[in-house]
């Protein structure tokens, strides 16, 4: 009888109660802050792809436009036909949703490169009345000038010839993509 | 009763405590340790997969901005190869720049093996790179070329001020493939990671690479033409769904016809609608400095190395070729309306026939590869169908009564081209051409090319049709009835000073002269292998860009 009244009074201490429930908290908030963190970098990681991929599509666009001449005008409709995302079902960034629903094909536009220097830098973000409905928002924008490497100046080395021209992207003023391009010989 | 009452103390009762004797005994925390494990095994897959994601996001980052690096590079070298000379003294007739690069043989300007030790070349046959000796660059091989340097470019620092760092640095080397082939190379790496770009060039661009060119004149497009058009006025494009595989360019604009416009045409090679300059076509001296023979009597005929001659002293030349043989008639001045013969004979090792008078007649199946070039004002009558053929007698074409299915044919292994040059006159289609005709020549005509008869609006046309609304070649004014034909068959190109018409059609589309029907085929090979002096542009053409992971060989 004393034995059975012995292991019945074996048990947990409170210290070690509050120990263990301690340990556990901060178990459990370390594994949620990971996978908060986790999510959230893979979220970023995702979003940046995606920001790079609409850039890559922005850079063969402009590079496969007409190098031009002398720069002409350009519309506010060219500029939103130029920078429309693919398949873009939810409206152009005029702002004009798409009532049809039809999804709307880059299907190319009538200016050159030299046009766009005209008017470079371009800005513009993809929204609907305020709302942004290309990953987190942000200002994007192309810069096509003379200054090669971006440097401020026209001093460099082949800078400021009317046949070569830089191409940067930028999303929330960080630089995406950059490249150049030479007029063809057949252009 | 209580122990710890006065009562209880009274009574004698001890209070209850842990008692000594019994052992304290706690395996929670031992439990929770171990239970612990898979959480903290969990917290590193977690932390790790998130790590290796943003490796991997890096890498691919940096393999991006390589790439683009690489282009960026590739674009200057295509600039100052674009921009280069080909009047330079010590390069005749060559590209300047390319030239000046593959003359250089000090160590600084070769490329280097990964090692050092060697020097990077490439094997024209196997299509790989080698590493061989300094001695071999002095002393090259026949089928390797060893790898220049083009160009060094920085990008990214500024000369003004940042102290420069080589790994930014890109360096652009040519290598030599063929006679007017040469292949660029640019290599760039970022954190570690290398792209190479390499586009190949040819020297010259040749007029072969358009299936239309034309000088003067408005000129209309339609349906899916192959091969790269222009027109140094405007181009009209008639009719929606039009689909262009290659370039298309005017110096004067588009302008859209009969439903055609941006929206339903597909200029899938690229296009420019006005461009930088005309393209101008080459001129009486030009043919003259890149085809007539040296020959010792420009008034007689002679029959060269790789050429037959026939001078002042002959006109109304005929040619009749018969596989790998032709037949040369002309008469001479003194004795006009009596053919004499000049040559009947074999086309082995002969690449021009060079003439001063007009060509009257040209016809027949042809297996071999020449250009014929007249001086003549009054340029190349055309008599009947000019095919090509191989050894064995089969044509390059089949179907030419049913145009739209005139297509190759897998039994023709032959080589064939045929090149027409008329600078100062047109190149036209006779009466007694056959009713379904074949036409396969790359042809360049300083007039017209095709319908006998025509007249143009323009400047140079009577009034009314000189009427500054009307743009040159805008329209037909006037056309022979007489000429109707059914099939108009061809293969090759068409480069003339005047707008290329095959069929003069009313406003109901009735053929009012020309071919009721045809089958127009742009001849690729051409653009390659185009025919033996044919005549081409001093500037380059940049074709085959590809991107290559660290240097990996094609």
């Amino acid at each position: 009888m004393k034995d059975a009244m012995n292991g019945a009074r074996a048990g947990f201490s409170s210290v070690e109660a509050v120990l263990v429930m301690a340990v556990l908290a901060m178990a459990t908030l370390s594994m949620s802050h990971t996978m908060l963190g986790s999510r959230q970098s893979m979220q970023h990681l995702r979003e940046d792809s995606l920001i790079r991929d609409q850039a890559h599509t922005l850079l063969s666009r402009l590079q496969s436009i007409p190098f031009g001449s002398n720069a002409g005008p350009v519309s506010a409709l060219q500029v939103a036909s130029l920078v429309s995302l693919e398949n873009d079902f939810m409206g152009s960034p005029i702002g004009q949703p798409d009532p049809s629903n039809i999804q709307q094909i880059y299907s190319g536009v009538s200016v050159s490169l030299r046009d766009l220097e005209g008017v470079s830098p371009i800005t513009w973000e993809y929204a609907i009345n305020g709302d942004d409905y290309f990953v987190r928002g942000g200002t994007w924008s192309i810069i096509i000038d003379r200054d090669l490497n971006g440097d401020g100046d026209l001093l460099d080395p082949f800078e400021g010839q009317d046949d070569l021209l830089r191409i940067e992207l930028r999303h929330d003023g960080r630089s995406i993509l950059r490249s150049i391009r030479s007029r063809n010989p057949n252009e | 009763m209580n122990p710890c009452t006065a009562a209880g103390r009274q009574a004698g009762i001890a209070p209850r405590t842990a008692s000594p004797g019994l052992p304290e005994r706690g395996s929670m925390l031992a439990v929770v340790s171990v239970a612990l494990l898979p959480v903290i095994g969990l917290i590193s897959i977690f932390f790790s997969r998130s790590v290796n994601e943003m490796h991997a996001h890096m890498a691919r980052r940096h393999a991006d901005m390589a790439v683009q690096r690489s282009l960026a590079a590739m674009e200057i070298a295509r600039n100052i190869i674009t921009n280069s000379n080909y009047d330079d003294p010590a390069y005749a007739n060559k590209n300047a720049r390319i030239w000046e690069a593959l003359s250089r043989n000090d160590v600084d300007h070769l490329r280097p093996s990964p090692d050092g030790n060697l020097f990077m070349f490439f094997n024209r046959d196997t299509g790989r790179r080698e590493y061989r000796t300094y001695g071999e660059v002095l002393a090259p091989g026949g089928n390797y070329s060893a790898y220049r340097l083009l160009t060094e470019v920085d990008l990214v620092d500024d000369l003004t001020g940042e102290a420069d760092d080589a790994s930014e640095k890109v360096r652009v080397y040519v290598v030599q493939l063929t006679d007017l082939w040469h292949m660029l190379e640019a290599e760039a790496t970022v954190r570690g990671v290398t792209r190479t770009s390499r586009v190949v060039v040819r020297e010259r661009d040749p007029f072969t690479r358009f299936s239309v060119l034309i000088g003067s004149h408005y000129q209309g497009i339609s349906g899916t033409p192959k091969g790269d058009i222009h027109t140094n006025e405007k181009l009209q494009i008639f009719f929606p769904d039009g689909h262009f595989d290659d370039f298309v360019s005017a110096y004067q604009g588009f302008e859209w016809f009969i439903g055609a416009d941006w929206s339903n045409t597909d200029f899938a090679g690229g296009y420019d609608e006005t461009t930088a300059a005309p393209i101008v076509l080459p001129d009486l001296n030009e043919v003259q400095a890149r085809m007539r023979p040296p020959v010792a009597d420009l008034s007689s005929w002679e029959r060269g190395s790789d050429y037959l001659y026939v001078g002042t002293d002959y006109e109304n030349i005929q040619i009749t070729f018969n596989d790998e043989d032709v037949v040369v008639t002309a008469e001479h001045v003194t004795n006009p309306g009596v053919p004499v013969p000049i040559y009947n004979g074999s086309l082995r090792d002969m690449s021009r026939i060079y003439v001063t008078g007009a060509i009257t007649s040209i016809e027949g199946d042809l297996n071999g590869r020449l250009s014929v070039a007249t001086e003549s004002s009054q340029g190349v009558n055309i008599t009947g169908s000019l095919r090509y053929v191989d050894g064995d007698g089969d044509p390059a074409m089949l179907n030419p009564n049913d145009p739209n299915n005139y297509g190759p044919n897998p039994d023709y292994d032959g080589n064939s081209a045929l090149g027409i040059i008329a600078p100062e006159g047109p190149v036209l289609y006779d009466h007694g051409i056959p009713d379904t005709f074949e036409m396969h020549a790359a042809v360049y005509a300083g007039d017209s090319v095709g319908l006998p008869g025509l007249g143009f609006t323009g400047p140079d046309a009577p009034y009314p049709y000189n009427h500054p609304s009307f743009g040159p070649g805008q329209y037909v004014y006037t056309y022979d009835p007489s000429f109707q034909k059914q099939n108009l068959n061809m293969l090759g190109l068409t480069i003339a000073d005047h707008r290329w018409v095959g069929s003069v059609v009313d406003g109901n589309g009735n053929v009012l002269s020309g071919f009721q029907d045809g089958s127009i085929n742009y001849d690729r090979s051409l653009l390659n292998n185009p025919p033996p002096f044919f005549l081409d542009l001093e500037r380059p053409l940049f074709k085959a860009v590809e991107i290559l992971e660290n240097s990996v060989d094609i």
